[in-house]
Formats: structure tokens, sequence, C-alpha cells
């Protein structure tokens, strides 16, 4: 079927872009070095011409891409679950957690010792560490039938691990603080 | 008298004229070291293990009677040819629409493999077999966006999650030497090579990528349009028009099965430095 349909499906495209004229079956010629042409002089290249600003220079800029991490840009709504800081909503709370350099929580899942053991890490905390990891606790023995849960605090480093996968829990509760 | 040397100056004397003493000139004892001896008796010269024959040296993987190691299990080729076989790591919609949000793909412009490499969140290894991205539909019920997007692959639902919102996916094939150039452009103009054309699919993949249902790049886009109309009736979603859309333009953007970049040629040469085209004249 393969190439039988391409060579018809080759009628179709054709009008599309006068470069499908060059489609066709050939094995690739001077792959090798060994199998290339020696070079022959300079003057053997072919003539080419230099455009300078043409009009498809937009298109190089796009791939080239951005150099620094943008800005998200503020919407009414973001279906992805992900939101941004709010100020309004964190300046009465006594800690703080800082985003990362991609505008994400860092909350972390760490599975170790083949995926036996599951912790939740978060990063980056500012003020009151005890205060948050006592309010995670909380959330999630509010969850887990008041199970008694393990938890480990950082003070030097401002990091706190709770045992378990609890990462989209604690996302949660910390988008809904404004964090 | 005095030629008559006394014992003890003469072997002075030698002493001096032989080299000194070191690891190299010194040896055992005479007999001080007993050669083993074969032993006699009932099991005397026997190889023990080897059997009745004494080879001196046993044929490679031979256990002595045991079924050999190599013979002992049956041959399962599971995994026959997974080194040639083509990968597409996944992106799902949530992704894609967490990108969108965060600002890190460009919506009004059509997203292809490098836009999605140039976020540099998304990684892709074309030496390690992987051919381009495939769509997943994780998070395919929060996906909201307007795209044009060209992928590697998508399932249906992934399609119908796209269209519904007003987007149009393609599905193209890329070989690896485009990829290498779509992976890391500015890398790639840098090298100051020509642009290739990209080749056309493998024999397995050209099925794939001339059906309608896939959005395939190489189908018919009459069966494509009626393929849209097909899908949304199956979904129950009403199909949004795009020749009505504002961003139809930018909706309609195609690639030429031949090209590597949107509106750029092969066989163009790119002066990052100078910002020209070099471009051989027929």
């Amino acid at each position: 079927m393969a190439f039988r349909s391409l060579i018809k499906l080759q009628k179709v495209l054709l009008p599309l872009n006068t470069i499908s004229r060059s489609i066709s079956i050939m094995p690739l010629k001077c792959g090798r070095f060994r199998s290339s042409e020696y070079f022959q002089g300079s003057e053997h290249h072919p003539d080419v011409e230099v455009i300078k600003n043409p009009p498809e220079w937009k298109y190089v800029e796009h791939l080239i891409g951005k150099k620094l991490i943008p800005q998200p840009e503020c919407k009414t709504e973001y279906s992805s679950g992900w939101q941004p800081q709010d100020p309004e909503k964190y300046k009465d709370l006594s800690y703080f957690i800082k985003r990362t350099r991609n505008y994400m929580l860092p909350v972390y899942l760490r599975i170790t010792y083949r995926g036996n053991r599951r912790i939740t890490f978060i990063k980056y905390i500012e003020g009151d560490i005890w205060k948050l990891e006592q309010e995670c606790i909380d959330l999630i023995k509010s969850k887990t039938n008041n199970n008694p849960q393990y938890s480990q605090i950082n003070e030097m480093n401002r990091t706190i691990k709770i045992k378990g996968d609890y990462v989209t829990l604690i996302q949660k509760y910390l988008y809904s603080k404004g964090l | 008298m005095a030629s008559v040397k006394h014992t003890t100056e003469k072997a002075l004397q030698m002493l001096r004229s032989l080299p000194r003493v070191c690891l190299a000139n010194i040896k055992d004892n005479p007999k001080a070291k007993k050669p083993s001896k074969r032993g006699r008796g009932q099991h005397g010269g026997d190889w023990h293990g080897n059997g009745q024959k004494r080879w001196t040296v046993l044929r490679l993987g031979y256990e002595c009677s045991n079924s050999p190691f190599y013979l002992r299990f049956k041959y399962e080729p599971y995994y026959q040819g997974h080194h040639l076989k083509r990968q597409y790591p996944p992106v799902t919609l949530k992704m894609l629409q967490l990108l969108i949000e965060t600002n890190r793909i460009d919506t009004s412009r059509p997203i292809d493999v490098a836009s999605l490499c140039s976020t540099g969140l998304i990684n892709l290894c074309p030496d390690q077999k992987h051919f381009g991205f495939q769509l997943t539909d994780e998070g395919a019920d929060c996906f909201k966006s307007k795209v044009n997007i060209e992928v590697q692959h998508a399932s249906e639902l992934v399609i119908a999650a796209i269209e519904k919102n007003g987007g149009v996916i393609r599905t193209a094939y890329y070989d690896q030497h485009s990829l290498h150039a779509l992976k890391d452009p500015k890398k790639f103009f840098e090298k100051g090579v020509p642009i290739p054309r990209r080749m056309i699919p493998p024999q397995d993949a050209i099925e794939y990528y001339t059906n309608p249902k896939n959005r395939g790049y190489l189908a018919d886009p009459e069966a494509v349009s009626k393929e849209r109309l097909v899908l949304a009736q199956k979904y129950g979603y009403e199909l949004p028009k795009i020749e009505s859309d504002p961003s139809y333009e930018m909706l309609n953007e195609t690639k030429d099965p031949r090209q590597i970049f949107y509106g750029l040629d092969p066989g163009l040469v790119i002066s990052l430095r100078d910002k020209c085209f070099i471009k051989a004249k027929e």
C-alpha cells in the first residue's frame, strides 16, 4: 500500500507548494566521508546570493526563542490548576513560600527504595516553618481518618519532609492560601 | 710470595667484580622446591568431575554432563528489535495547558517540536530513537486553548479535545536529522550548513501519516475536514468554524511535507550574525 499510495498522494500534494516537486525516493548520496567528493576549490562552489533583511526573518526569530524565562500573564481563570501568587491573600500569613524560577510551587515527591518510600518535600519556606508544618499535618490527618503522620523539619535549610505522597493535596492548599 | 693471595682476599676481590645482589639475580637454593607428583592408586590419573575424558581444555560452555547454560532456557524474543523501534516521548494535554498558561508557549504561533523544545522543560533525544512527541490525553477535560499544533502521534481523544476548542492538530513525521535541527535551531543555524529537506516517512509509518483519522500530514485535506465533522458527531460537540475565526491565518498555517521549519525553505543557509539568508542561484 505504502509507496503506491504515496505516488497517488503526490498528485494531491503537487499543487500545494513548489517544493513538493522534489519528492522522490532516492538513497542518500555522499552520506559518508569515503563516498563524498574531493574538495575542488572554492571556484567550484555554486553561485550564491545574499538576501539581507528578508521578510522571512521573523520565522528565524520565532525559532531562536527567548533568552529569559517569561513572566506568566495575569488571567482570570487557570484551567490547569496552576495559580500565580496572590499578595492580597498571603499578606496576613506568618509564613511564605518562594516560587521556583519557573513560577512553580516548590513541593516535590521524592521516591526512594524502589518506590517503597515516598516523601513529600517542601522547599524555600520563609517565616514560621513550625506553623506551616502543623497546618500541613492537620490537613493530611483530616483526609486520612486522623492517622498519625510523620514529618521532619530542617530549620536550617528551611525545608519540610512529610512521609507519604501528599503533593497534590498540599499544592492545592497552598494555592488556596495565595502562595 | 706476593702473588699468592689469601683466600679471603680472593673472595672479596671476586665479590667486587660481581654485580650487586638484587631481585633479578637471586634464586632458590638447589632442591629447595619439590615438584608435585601425579597421584597413584584408583583415581590417581582422573580429572575429577570431567568423567573419563581427560581433555586438557574443555570446550567453551561445556559443563560436564550438565545441560549447558546457553541451552538451558528457551529463546524468548520479546524485545527483538526494540533498539530499532521509534520512540515518542509523551507530552500530556495538562502539561501543554500549563505551558500555555505560564507563558512558555505562544499560542499566536503554530506549535511544533521546536517550540516545545525551546521551553527548556521538555527534552528530546533524537539519537536515542526519539522521533518526536506524542500528545496524550491526561487533562483532556481541563484543556481550554485554541492551538495549531503539530505532533508526531496523537490519540482520538486528544484530537477531539483540541478540535473542540477550535484548534487544529496535525501528525507529522520527522527524520532524526530534521529533529536534531528542530531541537536546537540556533545551534543548527550556527553550523552554517544548508537547511536539509525533511525525509518522507518510512514504509511502516506511511499508513499512519496518510490516514485522515490520525490527521496525518500526508492525508487528503478534504478527507481530513470530513473526519473532523465525524469526530465532532461521535464525541457530541459542535465543531467551531475555523473559516470565520479571527486567527484563521495562523490556524491554517502548515509546513510542506519536505520542510523542517515554518517559513524557511530547504537549501537556505542562515547567518545569524549578519541577519541574512544565503541562497544558491538557480
